[in-house]
């Protein structure tokens, strides 16, 4: 069997990762206590030179606006976006991993592997054009990151929360294949195509619609909307602090792009106004769910958790509104929530809390001891809090706009209030950094540790911050060159 | 005929369900998946009976089984404290579940249509080949790397000398 060339760029953005993925436990087996520092240091530049190779193939693919596609496998404008995605926050958590990894004395080069492996399964997720390739997609990123999860096993809290997230994943998976099962059997095709020209018919079959329930409830699950959402914070308070920030990013990410794309694939009129209604009942009650709780968190992960819970709430919003500026409106949030997030989530290793040292308490005082990495993560607080000129503004007002424009004011304004709540808790960590004096016992604590060295985690925040700071000053062109293009090129509902 | 199979079924999944010896409950696994397999007969699909029998009632439950008797957990712990609302409002939320699929399948002209129109196209391992290797190859390699990777997870997660 021969492979046209088109068919090998379609397939070479996971091929690239997964060789990483396969080949880094190999070098992982070496024990040899002399050399072991060198293979660490290998094994980290693998990775990311996997991460690099796929990075800079996927953006060639994206310069010549080729769209190649292996059978169901789509390496179309949003598998592609995807890849970019996917890539650029898992780079970030590799930079940060190998801090948080030594800080934790657990470095293992398995890690890095199953990070790969899910990356592997979010490009495919993303990309996948039928049933099959979905499915596979959703555990192949799944799988991995329920062992990541629990992969620094001193700590017991990991073990739970690695548990925790595997029992409601699979329950959530088996839900996504028993509705895709459903959709087959009435359509009796695996296309996503064709399954939503048979969805969008004026009176689809109620097994049909039962099993298109199913598997909206598989992506709301990925998505951490409200209804599915009470794994999240159990989790990202109990993965390693780089897992969490890849898991809230990445995950979500993909399951907005290829929920877009299941969107996107076909349900015109009739059938999407009853989506859109159980979307828009999702969206309000995620915002408010995760606003709240956030408000009441004394842990920086917990908070972040919520807050990540609350995003997926504006995301969903915009996936209501469901015009193409909406679409890309969305897009383009991903982008700014990518560099925010991953940097929230970054300023933990950068200052070296480790284990459960992550409460508000604990960082009292310390943003004077490192002042430009306090500066970056206040930046990406109130980018998250959509202060104006920084990423998240732009975001959030392109999503609002739309809702407005297509009636939906009354979910916009509850969006602006959400918004306002959420100004609060995300001022809550720049404050405790800057303003707030530690108590004297942890002062005398810190001057007992060995002072923390975290050059790579810092730099990754700095990246962190100089993005959100770059994509609120230029939102234009970040648009233009990304969101706009996937929208135009890969939906059909645009052509 | 039918009748009977399904029976077995049904039986086979419900004592799964209630059984507290875990060995017996993955023997009634078997039971269950040997049942499935003669509905795939009635369907004049021999070829899925064969892979239903080879691959679940074989090797599926035997790893099961296995790592049943190798955890050395054979009888279920009783649960620290019984919430009574709880276990209620599961059984009612079971039945309001069960009733709405019964409906849902009643109204569905799908299955009306499927009921009296022709019968599908047998499965044969020709076509199974090359479903696998022609139409889903990226499926197919996927599945290996799904593999591989819950093997690595697995070994990251409990192996003593990592």
């Amino acid at each position: 069997m021969s492979m046209s060339a088109g068919e090998l760029s379609a397939i070479l953005p996971l091929l690239i990762p997964a060789l990483g993925a396969c080949l880094l436990p190999l070098a992982a087996l070496d024990k040899d206590q002399e050399t072991v520092k060198w293979v660490r240091g290998a094994m980290f530049f693998m990775a990311l030179f996997c991460l690099a190779g796929g990075f800079f193939y996927v953006t060639r693919l994206w310069a010549t606006g080729a769209q190649p596609s292996y059978g169901a496998l789509h390496m179309d404008r949003i598998g592609q976006y995807a890849g970019i995605f996917v890539m650029v926050a898992a780079a970030l958590a590799v930079l940060q991993l190998w801090d948080h990894l030594h800080q934790e004395g657990w470095v293992k080069g398995e890690t890095l592997s199953l990070l790969l492996f899910s990356v592997v399964g979010m490009i495919l997720f993303a990309s996948a054009g039928n049933l099959i390739l979905l499915f596979l997609g959703l555990e192949l990123l799944s799988v991995p990151l329920y062992a990541l999860t629990a992969t620094v096993r001193l700590r017991a809290r990991a073990f739970e929360g690695g548990m925790k997230y595997f029992l409601t994943g699979a329950v959530a998976a088996s839900c996504f294949l028993m509705g895709s099962v459903l959709l087959y059997g009435v359509t009796s095709s695996l296309d996503l195509a064709v399954i939503g020209r048979a969805l969008g018919a004026p009176r689809p079959d109620p097994l049909a619609l039962a099993g298109a329930a199913l598997v909206l409830m598989g992506f709301l699950f990925k998505i951490s909307a409200v209804p599915f959402h009470q794994w999240t914070p159990d989790v990202y308070e109990a993965a390693p602090h780089p897992i969490s920030g890849f898991m809230s990013v990445a995950t979500k990410g993909v399951a907005v792009l290829a929920f877009m794309r299941v969107l996107g694939a076909g349900v015109p009129a009739p059938g999407s106004l009853r989506i859109q209604s159980a979307l828009a009942v999702v969206a309000m009650a995620t915002l408010i769910l995760g606003n709240l709780a956030a408000l009441a968190q004394t842990n920086i992960k917990r908070m972040l958790a919520y807050s990540s819970i609350s995003h997926a709430g504006y995301i969903l919003l915009g996936l209501v509104a469901g015009t193409p500026a909406a679409y890309s409106g969305v897009l383009f949030y991903l982008l700014a929530y990518l560099a925010m997030n991953m940097g929230a989530f970054g300023i933990l290793t950068a200052l070296g809390l480790v284990g459960d040292r992550t409460t508000f308490d604990q960082v009292k005082g310390l943003g004077w001891k490192r002042p430009d990495l306090a500066i970056a993560v206040t930046l990406c607080m109130l980018s998250l809090a959509g202060i104006p000129p920084l990423a998240g503004f732009y975001g959030k007002y392109m999503i609002f706009k739309e809702l407005i424009l297509q009636g939906h004011v009354s979910m916009a304004v509850v969006g602006v209030l959400a918004s306002l709540v959420s100004v609060y808790y995300y001022l809550r960590l720049p404050v405790a950094l800057f303003l707030e004096k530690p108590s004297e016992k942890a002062e005398r604590e810190a001057a007992e540790r060995p002072a923390i060295k975290a050059p790579l985690a810092g730099a990754a925040l700095l990246v962190c911050g100089v993005l959100v700071v770059a994509m609120g000053l230029f939102p234009g062109t970040v648009y233009k060159v990304f969101a706009l293009r996937v929208v135009e090129n890969a939906f059909h509902f645009v052509r | 005929m039918f009748l009977i199979f399904a029976l077995i079924t049904l039986l086979g999944a419900l004592s799964v369900a209630f059984q507290k010896n875990l060995v017996v409950a993955g023997l009634c696994m078997v039971i269950t998946f040997f049942g499935v397999a003669g509905l795939y007969l009635l369907l004049a699909n021999p070829v899925a009976a064969a892979l239903q029998i080879i691959v679940y009632s074989g090797a599926i439950v035997v790893l099961l089984l296995f790592v049943i008797m190798l955890l050395s957990a054979h009888e279920e712990e009783d649960a620290q404290s019984v919430h009574s609302v709880q276990r209620w409002g599961s059984v009612a939320a079971a039945l309001a579940l069960a009733a709405g699929v019964v409906k849902v399948v009643l109204s569905s002209g799908f299955l009306r249509g499927a009921a009296s129109g022709p019968a599908p196209a047998n499965m044969n391992l020709e076509r199974v080949g090359t479903a696998l290797f022609a139409e889903h190859l990226v499926a197919f390699e996927a599945v290996g790397l799904l593999l591989l990777a819950a093997m690595i997870g697995a070994v990251t997660l409990v192996k003593k000398d990592l």
